[in-house]
Parts: C-alpha cells; structure tokens; sequence
C-alpha cells in the first residue's frame, strides 16, 4: 500500500476519535444550597421537596431525593430567582410546609480548563417568608457570597 | 475532522516547503552579480487554501522594497474571519476583522539552495468578536445568549525567518519574477483591548490567544521586479 495511503489512514482514524461537542447537553447551572434543621436541637431534618415553582421536582437532580441539603438552580437569564417551595417532613407526611424564597445577585462567567463556560452568581441577598431563615458563606455568617459556597438554613 | 484538516494543511505546508527547496537546488544563483534592488508583492496562498479546506476565512498580501539584494522593507496587510474550534465547549466564538505588519528583513548572501532572510515585524490587528454560549437549566429556561464586541484591537511582534526561491529556471521575462517560498513566524503577543465579561480568544492576524507567543507559517508566491 503506498505511504500516503497509510498516512491517510492514520489520519482518519484519529480525526473520528474526536470528541463531539453536540452529542451532549451541557448542564452546570449555578446553585445555591439550601439546608433543613431541626429547630429543637440544630440537627439535620429531612425532607421531600414535592414542588418548586408548582412543578415536580422530578425533573431537577438537585431536588429529586430525600435529604437534609439540596441545592437550589438559579435563574441564569435574570439577576434574580423565585422559589415557591412545597416540602415535607420525610418521617411524617402530616407535616407539611410551603414558603417562598427570593435570591438575587450578580452573574458572572467563567471559561473553566476544560474550555466550558459557567455562570457564577455573587448573591446579594435572600429573603423570604420562612420563619427561620439564616444564611453562611462556607462556615461564616455572611451573606455576599458565590451561591456554591452559600447555604441559606431553614430551621423547621 | 478538524483534526483532519489540520494533518491536510500541514501536509500541504511542509509538501510545499519541499517542493520550493527542491525546485531552487538547481538554480544556480551568480552571487558576483551586482546587488541590484526590487520591488516585490506577495500573495499568501496558503490561507487561500485553508479557506478551501476549513471553515476559517483568510486572505493576505503583501509588498516591499528590497534595496540592494539585502535590505528589504516590507509590508502586509490581510482579513480574516477566525471560528477557532474548542475555545469556547458550550458555545461558540468568532473574530472578524482586519490586520497590518510592517518592518525589515535582512536577506542572507544567496545561496544555491535558496533566498533566506530574517526579518523583525510590527503587527496590529482591528476587529470584532461574538461570544456565544449555550447552558441548558433543568427548572428555568436554558440560556443561550450571544455577546458582540466591536472596536477591539491587538498589537504584537514578529520574528520571521524567509526561505524562497525562483519558481521557474529563467533569467529574462515575466516568469523569471515569480518566486515561492514559506515564512517561519514567531510571535510575541504585546496588549489587547481589555474586555469584561469574556477574554479575547483570538485576534485576526496573530491566531488563538492560548499563547503570549505562537508559532505561525506562511506559503507565498512573490513577484519580484528588478529596477
């Protein structure tokens, strides 16, 4: 076989090993954490968010499970995001809850190694009608924060 | 296949290459001669070529004056639209704009071989830029929004080793002016406009911004007409 066939080849055969950028969605929405505590004794309550924003939960990763902590997806279209949560008490189905939350803050993107962009939010503030609502960046109160290292707490 | 395009233009350079070194070893050069001055234009052929094989737009031409077979002013000028693969994952990324190089070469003594020189340039580049990105949400609508920048600029040095050589064994006409050859260029990235939001990612003229200093090739045909 000539040379050139073989480097031909060659050269297919690495160029069909290339990766393909549309063959998966990419997805890595900022988010923001959002813990659950027992009022009495500061320990971990867990819950089942059965809705957010009057749809399943079943479509989010992030809030499909039982668990103490969940992380919340943020808006990235706006400066601010909206959550009408409905959850419960995962060892008693007769406690039931709902509240709002409203986060705002600041985009920001970010080229990471690998060449993907993400958006990074800086929160400014979050409120709602929760009874006990504390927030933390990483382990201080604080409450500008990059939305990964922020929790806002909800006491129950 | 951008990596197949990638193994077809650096074949097609590196063939070419050979091809301008093989064609002026038999052309025996009279270096007694005395050292006469000319005036040349060069086209770049090569991004002619890469227009045809990759999706990148380019064009670039050139000019000079050569005094006295050895000092040689010259200057370029090209456009290029730029779509650099894998810059931006989840997105895209264009640059469009227009570019200039000016400076001096130093042609060595002729040799059987070939014409080669090396050459110190100035470059600036003017253009424009669209940032895309694409992020799909599971809760809120995906975001898909695409930035344009205009007025942007660029500014950077090269070092430019020359090799060429007469195409064709002719001493008198028309054909005696044409020559080919390839241009080895390094580039020492200097400043860009500053930007927020997204950095510069490629600057028509110099390439991707992954580098303060990159490493470029040029295969030319040059008219050189003796005065």
């Amino acid at each position: 076989m000539p040379r050139s066939l073989i480097i031909l080849a060659i050269a297919l055969a690495v160029s069909s090993c290339n990766d393909c950028q549309d063959c998966v969605e990419f997805t890595a929405e900022p988010v923001m954490n959002l813990q659950f505590l027992n009022e009495v004794d500061d320990g971990a309550k867990t819950v089942i968010i059965d809705s957010v924003n009057f749809m399943s939960t079943s479509v989010s990763r992030h809030l499909d499970d039982t668990s103490s902590v969940f992380k919340l997806p943020l808006n990235m279209n706006a400066d601010e995001s909206e959550f009408y949560l409905v959850f419960r008490d995962a060892t008693n189905d007769s406690l039931t809850y709902s509240g709002t939350l409203n986060i705002s803050y600041e985009r920001m993107y970010e080229r990471r190694n690998d060449n993907f962009v993400i958006v990074n939010c800086l929160v400014n503030s979050v409120t709602g009608n929760f009874d006990n609502l504390s927030l933390y960046c990483a382990d201080s109160v604080e409450q500008t924060c990059l939305s990964y290292d922020l929790t806002a707490t909800i006491r129950l | 296949m951008i990596l197949l395009q990638r193994f077809v233009f650096s074949g097609l350079f590196v063939l070419a290459a050979v091809a301008a070194l093989a064609q002026t070893q038999d052309v025996e050069v009279d270096t007694s001669e005395v050292r006469r001055s000319a005036l040349h234009l060069t086209f770049d052929y090569g991004k002619w070529l890469e227009r045809i094989i990759t999706d990148q737009q380019k064009w670039e031409i050139g000019a000079g004056f050569l005094i006295k077979d050895r000092y040689n002013i010259t200057a370029e000028y090209g456009q290029a639209k730029l779509l650099p693969q894998n810059v931006v994952n989840n997105g895209d990324y264009e640059a469009t704009g227009s570019y200039w190089r000016a400076g001096f070469d130093y042609f060595m003594k002729p040799t059987l071989r070939a014409y080669l020189s090396v050459g110190l340039l100035y470059a600036r580049s003017s253009f424009d830029d669209q940032v895309t990105v694409k992020i799909s949400s599971e809760i809120w609508e995906n975001l898909d929004e695409t930035y344009n920048r205009n007025g942007l600029s660029a500014q950077w040095l090269e070092f430019v080793l020359n090799s060429e050589g007469p195409i064709f064994k002719k001493d008198k006409g028309f054909l005696s002016t044409l020559y080919w050859g390839t241009k080895l260029r390094v580039r020492f990235f200097i400043s860009e406009t500053a930007t927020d939001r997204f950095e510069i990612y490629a600057v028509p003229g110099y390439g991707t911004r992954n580098s303060p200093i990159l490493l470029a090739g040029n295969l030319f045909l040059k008219f050189r007409f003796p005065l």
